[in-house]
């Protein structure tokens, strides 16, 4: 029986085929304004074009064949049904509030890394990623926070002194 | 120095009190990475390469080649206790060796698993030492030219054999590829994609890249189904005599370990796959051939033999071309390049001149890394199962902590770690949209070294493409790598259309 209804990994191809496609073409534009030979017959401008047009039609492929609702067939008939499942289950089982907190926290550390420091931003980091991963309500806080000053103290004199590596000292410059 | 005072000096030299007690605690952790799922060999070698900066090449060299041989042979830990493999590479092991432990057999299934770790692990690396300097000795004659066929073939092979989705894998081979242009071009030094920043002049460093795909993806991973975790029951382990496992068993089993040997060492040389795919197929085959296929699935011996003998024996088929080519098979084997270079070194032929005693080095590193692996899982038994227990809530946030370390330590400098983050988050994309990781990891690993070759082999024919087709080596490179892209897109193309009617 023919399948008109997309679902949802159909739907997941067809922006991953578009959304290649359209990289491959800001891709491209950008090949295009290299050098086309230098000391070389290719030059520096020749892999990144061809790249480009194998992620247009590679992406072009990808979208056009989710739209027929075949994307999965593609991957593996055998495994459509299961695979499909296993998605649907994913779905209701994700947790996006941790991913997104994760992410948020990762990015936060990462950015203030360079100007408050490694020992600050790394406590701070492990004290609320792991309040962020605990499972359950009961949530040892007083253990967490230990955790993450001893650990992040130690690793920064662990790299200091054992492998002679100078992590970022930021606003403890004074200090440490 | 002849070959065989040369394998007596490098065993001297790995035992060593310094470089035995890196290999020791190398094994230790890599078993402990292996066992705790999510946790992985990748992780643990990319987590501890800063650490060997400060070390000399050898004993830095060694105890990454110390991280791998634990890391891939911990799986088998929580896939006989807990039913879920603690890499991929043990997948199979937990059909057999978890209704072994439920019988309440654990502790023989651990020793089965770990003679079968065993053997394969020594197996393969007799191999590797006898065969990969023979295959850098041919290796040396290659130009340009055959290096480039060599590279397209590896990464044909990635896509046509690895994943579940030809298309999604080229996919990401491209995008893999397309990274690797980011920087100062080879050959004539055009800046590319930079947009004006200093940072990307260099390009994407491997070991920042390799840490987000590999670590950072695992803690959004875990993120995502926090609430499943601490809810895994461990399996009591039970007191056996020896491994519980006699040499006449072993003796009877003989087929058995020969096969899973030579599946693992095949599996291993191919790019992409490695151990992931070996324990399986190894399984399927051992399951097929078996004169009592029913057993399997209700503890069979030959169940956990198969794929431990084969993950195992996979090492050494993916260390060959890694040390004799210079080209990783894997991503453990991509962060092991990114090791040699970070000390200055070029995996491939011509370390097997200007830097034999290191290659051998290597080699005894492996022999005795195994010994070590099975002295530890022997007497250490309880200690990894009690790791087990760590809340991995608390473990994942130390272990991103140290990877920003580490990929800050790589070049001294704060991009690399906002990296880290850049790749987790593209990695947790690709894997929430099925798109394989492997053939991007190993097209952003050889990128610019299959451009490099390509221009300079442009440059050696004098801008003739055909050269590329009339060299035997690399004609027949790149003839087997069309076969294999022809071959996975015509299977693609028969699903298609079985999907269609």
């Amino acid at each position: 029986m023919r399948q008109k209804k997309w679902n949802i990994k159909n739907k997941e191809d067809f922006f991953l085929g578009l959304i290649f496609a359209a990289f491959g073409v800001c891709y491209l534009l950008e090949s295009i304004r290299l050098p086309d030979k230098g000391i070389d017959a290719l030059g520096a401008g020749f892999l990144p074009e061809i790249l480009g047009g194998l992620a247009i039609l590679c992406g072009g492929i990808l979208a056009v064949v989710s739209v027929k609702g075949r994307a999965n067939e593609i991957s593996e008939i055998s495994m459509a049904e299961e695979k499909v499942t296993e998605s649907e289950t994913q779905e209701e089982e994700t947790n996006w509030k941790a991913v997104g907190l994760s992410l948020v926290l990762l990015l936060a550390a990462v950015f203030s890394i360079e100007y408050v420091g490694f020992v600050i931003v790394g406590a701070l980091y492990l004290f609320f990623q792991i309040l962020i991963l605990s499972p359950g309500k009961d949530k040892k806080i007083w253990i967490y926070a230990v955790i993450a000053v001893g650990v992040s103290i130690a690793v920064y004199l662990l790299f200091k002194y054992a492998f002679h590596i100078m992590l970022p000292n930021g606003l403890l410059k004074n200090i440490m | 120095m002849d070959i065989l005072s040369l394998i007596g000096s490098s065993f001297l030299t790995v035992l060593t009190p310094s470089t035995l007690l890196m290999l020791i605690v190398g094994v230790g952790v890599g078993i402990v990475f292996g066992a705790i799922p999510g946790l992985s060999a990748s992780m643990a070698i990319a987590l501890f390469l800063p650490m060997t900066f400060s070390m000399d090449v050898t004993n830095g060299i060694c105890t990454l080649v110390a991280l791998y041989v634990g890391g891939v042979s911990g799986g088998l830990v929580s896939a006989i206790l807990l039913k879920m493999p603690g890499t991929s590479g043990s997948v199979a092991t937990t059909f057999d060796g978890y209704p072994m432990a439920q019988k309440g057999q654990a502790g023989r299934a651990i020793g089965i698993a770990v003679i079968s770790s065993f053997t394969g692990g020594m197996a393969s690396f007799l191999v590797l030492m006898f065969v990969a300097p023979q295959l850098a000795n041919v290796a040396l004659k290659f130009s340009a030219v055959e290096y480039f066929a060599v590279i397209v073939f590896a990464i044909m092979m990635v896509f046509s054999l690895a994943g579940r989705s030809v298309l999604k894998g080229i996919i990401a081979a491209i995008l893999g590829l397309m990274v690797s242009t980011v920087g100062v071009s080879p050959v004539d030094g055009v800046l590319r994609f930079t947009f004006g920043t200093t940072e990307l002049l260099n390009g994407f460093s491997i070991l920042p890249t390799l840490i987000g795909l590999f670590a950072v993806t695992e803690l959004f991973g875990l993120a995502e189904q926090k609430h499943k975790m601490g809810t895994e029951k461990i399996i009591e382990l039970t007191k056996v005599k020896g491994f519980g496992f006699s040499f006449r068993e072993f003796w009877e089993h003989k087929f058995t370990f020969l096969r899973s040997f030579l599946i693992g060492l095949g599996i291993g040389i191919l790019p992409g796959i490695g151990d992931t795919a070996s324990n399986m197929v190894s399984y399927s085959v051992a399951k097929t051939t078996s004169k009592h296929p029913e057993e399997f699935g209700h503890g069979a011996v030959d169940g956990i033999i198969a794929p431990e003998c084969a993950n195992n024996s996979s090492i050494g088929g993916a260390l060959i071309p890694l040390l004799s080519l210079g080209i990783p098979g894997d991503g453990v084997t991509a962060i092991i390049l990114g090791g040699f270079m970070i000390h200055g070194l070029t995996p491939g032929p011509l370390l097997f001149t200007t830097n034999r005693e290191l290659v051998y080095s290597i080699f005894a590193a492996l022999i005795v890394c195994n010994f070590i692996m099975l002295a530890l899982e022997y007497f250490g038994m309880r200690g990894f199962v009690k790791m087990l227990r760590i809340p991995k809530h608390i473990l994942l946030p130390v272990i991103i902590l140290m990877c920003m370390v580490g990929a800050f330590a790589a070049n001294n400098r704060v991009f690399d770690v906002k990296t880290i983050v850049l790749f987790g988050l593209l990695g947790y994309v690709m894997k929430r949209l099925d798109v394989p990781v492997a053939p991007f990891v190993l097209s952003f690993v050889l990128g610019t070294l299959l451009e490099t070759n390509l221009r300079r082999g442009i440059m050696l024919t004098q801008g003739s493409f055909t050269a590329f087709f009339t060299r035997p080596i690399a004609a027949a490179f790149l003839i087997a790598a069309v076969a294999a892209l022809l071959f996975s897109l015509i299977k693609t193309y028969r699903n298609y259309k079985k999907g269609t009617q």
